[in-house]
């Protein structure tokens, strides 16, 4: 406990490291990065509901609404700041989550997936009616000033860039104290043992009900800086093959350690890259071909991913020392 | 007990009755535990034993009737509640989370009860937890098994776990399901004496359901006989045995002729 | 007076399609216990085999009937065998894992099965209209209705009726029942539960073509109809109880009122009625009006 946590060590020095690269990156190789970190935000929201194991098919739902606070405060309010968009998306994604927690904190299974997608649709079905949203075109996105610093045209690149790589550092460190802490241990119990949870003194609907909106927060971080990055903002981001992706991202990169759903973004774009080279009207061909693949191959592995949660690389022998997650 | 009000009994427990459908599984039970007791509670199959622990610890919502907790109504209170105010329970098949190791099961069970001393956000993998959950073991005789996972461990220890971790608040009342149920017969005797060592040092109230006649002469201090959701005979262990419906439908030996 | 049998009529022919679109999914989490998003892809297949078949029959002449005749065996036989394909290569393998890896392997199986209907018959929409604009219209109170919405809802119900007739009244069907109930011990009766799960599922996915057979001369057939069929049928046999014939009926009914009274009084609102008659529906009834609560033992 004296010593440096490894994940946030690793983490703090991919971050820098990655920020001192980049302009010695391809433009490409930046862009993907860039998408692959937003989009993993998400998919982390969807590992952690997973911990209980819960399958979230509605995570679009507050990509959209984080996507939404970064164009909305340009267009409304004039703002551009990029620390003002991710709070404002944040603020109102804890206010939706907060309010759809208390209907589908008490559903499990299949019926927590399809209730979370039908959330979401319901939210894509009204957007692209509406012209606060930009209807089915979305709205554009300016470039993002830093708490009344605007980078010039040739610097604005970078400083998405890093912007975007710190961002994650902090939710990614966040995140894994939380999963780390008390709490993050009674997540997992949940999937394991509902009844003994309760007869410990502790609601199981309201540590979903946090855990729903802690996702949540994840997921509209992610939504601001995939807006920042694409520059701009449109209904589809709530649409459920949105959410399915992220959940994609964790079934091909586990569930054990904050870093793995980066991986599995940074995974998932490039083979969107790359299929979209080859096979440019098939995409959702190879996706779909792809994630049944693994679930038929490597049954083993994702047995682990769902059932296991990951547990399987903690050690048996639980002491006081740090227990070391590795990544799948 | 520091809470302890001779007055009002721990539990009370005023025309209890709980139906499924038409079928009355409890059938207006009084019933009044004092401070300190270890009441055992016997009767057949579908007696109403589990229906009546499951009312008492908060698991089902009686049709009619009140439950008093040291003289506060809890009727219909959810257990997690209970489980605060201090009731705990124990289960038939015991409740454990199955993926972690013994130690691990403790050490949630403590840092969710005693979560006010420190912060449920606080580190899990922590050395004074890990401390405080191998002393909760050992105070059970389970130390020894700490590094198991649980879905290894024997029925016997895992039936000592499961009341380790429901105890793990230091509660007023214990409600035992069955604790030697699935036992091995060497092992029973060396489980329930664990118990009463156990609760007779904290002194704490103890209601608990059995099979094991032997069992129930032996650590009961009062039993309590459920006959197709009534009570039919309540009061020291002697008295109960000598009842004729009690000798002749739970017990399943009848009394000599003229002896009731 | 108008208004409201305008309502009546727009409901109910909407709560038969609703039905046909639902029928399958709920049949298939009876047996299999899985909710099968391939069912949107089983749909879209069927209306493109159905819009498909039209086009040809009505190239080589043949009248509104015959088309439709050919359109629907055509959806059903190529459903089915898609089904039995995929049961027996993916799903067959899958049924000890965790439901949630399931429901993501139906869904992986919808992704392919929409970029293989894009790939076969290209983006454009095909459009199917001849059989539907060739029956006319019948005269209801002081409206005028399609013909052929009406035999919608008569399809509907022969469904119904005949999936009733199959479950309670044939030996095939008690089995099938069985397996619903429990199916281990089906098994142990000498049930042959494998085969059941087969069958089910080809008949669910038959049922799903047929849906969308039955709907296209109705709209343009596009690239993307199945998504919004398998979040509606979803909502319609959550409502109801998922696994619940019964309850499947209900809910299409509930529904197809609830968004026809939407439609022609809120026009705004209709995309929610559907959303919020089942929410209102799971915040009473968590598990859907005809579904058997699920007791927890301890």
């Amino acid at each position: 406990m004296r010593h440096l946590d490894p994940t946030i060590l690793v983490v703090v020095l991919g971050a820098a490291a990655l920020s001192f690269a980049q302009p010695h990156m391809p433009g490409w190789v930046v862009y993907l990065l860039q998408i692959a970190i937003a989009a993993s935000l998400p998919a982390l929201g969807c590992m952690i509901l997973l911990r209980s194991g819960l399958l979230s098919f509605g995570q679009g739902l507050y990509y959209f609404i984080g996507a939404y606070g970064v164009a909305l405060v340009h267009a409304h309010l004039g703002i551009s700041d990029a620390f003002l968009g991710i709070l404002a998306g944040a603020a109102a994604s804890i206010l939706v989550a907060g309010l759809v927690g208390f209907f589908i904190a008490r559903y499990r299974g299949i019926f927590f997936a399809m209730l979370t997608l039908a959330i979401s649709m319901v939210v894509y079905g009204m957007a692209v009616k509406m012209d606060l949203f930009g209807r089915s075109d979305g709205l554009n996105v300016p470039r993002l000033s830093y708490l009344g610093f605007t980078p010039s045209r040739a610097w604005a690149q970078t400083s998405l860039f890093v912007f975007c790589v710190w961002v994650w550092a902090v939710f990614g460190i966040a995140t894994h104290l939380y999963l780390r802490s008390r709490f993050g241990k009674l997540l997992t119990a949940i999937e394991d043992n509902e009844t003994r949870v309760e007869y410990l003194g502790w609601s199981v609907r309201h540590a979903v009900h946090i855990n729903t909106i802690v996702a949540a927060v994840l997921g509209s971080a992610g939504g601001a800086l995939a807006a920042a990055s694409a520059r701009y903002a449109d209904p589809s981001l709530a649409y459920w093959t949105t959410s399915g992706e992220f959940v994609f991202i964790v079934l091909i990169a586990g569930q054990a350690n904050v870093l793995a759903p980066l991986f599995g973004s940074v995974f998932l774009e490039t083979l969107r890259t790359y299929a979209a080279a080859f096979f440019p009207d098939e995409w959702q061909l190879v996706l779909g071909a792809v994630m049944l693949a693994i679930i038929l191959f490597l049954p083993k592995g994702l047995g682990h991913l769902f059932a296991l949660a990951g547990r399987a690389l903690r050690p048996r022998r639980a002491t006081a020392a740090p227990i070391e997650e590795d990544r799948t | 007990m520091t809470r302890s009000r001779p007055a009002a009994p721990v539990l009370e427990c005023r025309g209890v009755a709980k139906s499924f459908g038409g079928f009355a599984a409890a059938n207006a039970i009084d019933l009044a535990v004092s401070e300190g007791e270890v009441v055992g509670v016997i009767g057949s199959n579908g007696a109403g034993k589990t229906t009546l622990l499951n009312i008492v610890s908060g698991h089902l919502k009686p049709t009619k009737g009140k439950v008093f907790f040291r003289g506060e109504d809890v009727t219909g209170v959810p257990s997690r509640t209970l489980a605060r105010k201090g009731i705990a329970r124990s289960f038939q098949v015991p409740q454990l989370f199955p993926t972690l190791s013994a130690l691990e099961n403790m050490m949630l069970a403590l840092s969710l009860v005693a979560a006010p001393r420190k912060s449920i956000l606080s580190r899990f993998d922590d050395a004074d937890l890990a401390t405080a959950a191998r002393d909760a073991l050992d105070h059970y005789g389970i130390a020894d098994c700490a590094d198991s996972l649980v879905s290894e461990l024997p029925q016997g220890v895992r039936k000592l776990l499961d009341i380790a971790m429901a105890t793990s608040a230091e509660p007023d009342l214990v409600l035992l399901d069955e604790p030697t149920s699935g036992v091995s017969s060497e092992e029973k005797s060396d489980v329930m004496q664990r118990l009463a060592d156990r609760f007779a040092a904290t002194g704490t109230t103890v209601v608990f359901i059995e099979h094991d006649m032997d069992i129930v002469r032996r650590y009961a201090s009062r039993v309590v006989a459920l006959t197709d959701g009534s009570v039919i005979a309540d009061g020291p262990p002697e008295e109960v045995f000598a009842h004729a419906t009690v000798a002749d439908v739970i017990v399943g030996e009848p009394l000599p002729e003229g002896d009731a | 007076m108008n208004l409201a049998l305008i309502i009546l009529v727009d409901g109910i022919s909407y709560a038969g399609w609703l039905f046909l679109v639902g029928i399958g999914l709920t049949l298939v989490f009876g047996v299999l216990r899985l909710v099968n998003i391939a069912h949107g892809g089983f749909y879209a297949i069927g209306a493109y085999v159905a819009a498909y078949a039209i086009g040809a029959a009505a190239s080589y002449g043949l009248g509104a009937g015959p088309q439709l005749l050919l359109a629907f065996a055509g959806a059903v036989v190529v459903g089915g065998l898609i089904g039995f394909l995929v049961e027996r290569t993916v799903l067959v393998r899958l049924y000890d894992h965790p439901e949630v890896l399931v429901l993501f392997a139906t869904y992986a199986l919808f992704l392919i099965l929409e970029d293989v209907t894009k790939l076969v018959w290209g983006g454009a929409s095909l459009y199917a209209f001849q059989p539907r604009n060739a029956f006319g219209t019948v005269a209801i109170g002081s409206l005028s209705y399609p013909v052929y919405d009406v035999a919608t809802v008569v399809i509907a119900v022969l469904v119904a009726l005949g999936t009733w007739f199959v479950l309670n009244r044939t030996r095939t069907g008690r089995c099938v029942t069985a397996v619903v109930h429990d199916r281990e011990m089906s098994a142990a009766m000498g049930v042959n539960v494998s085969a059941i799960m087969t069958g089910t599922f080809v008949v669910g996915s038959m049922l799903g073509a047929l849906a969308g057979a039955v709907t296209a001369p109705k709209i343009a057939v596009s690239p993307g109809i199945g998504v919004e069929v398998i979040v509606l049928a979803f909502a319609v046999v959550v409502i109801g109880g998922l696994g619940s014939i019964g309850g499947a009926v209900v809910g299409a009914l509930v529904v197809g009122l609830a968004r026809a009274f939407a439609t022609h009084l809120f026009p705004d609102l209709a995309v929610f009625a559907v959303y919020a008659v089942m929410a209102v529906v799971l915040a009473i009834r968590p598990y859907g009006l005809f579904a058997r609560p699920v007791a927890r033992k301890i």
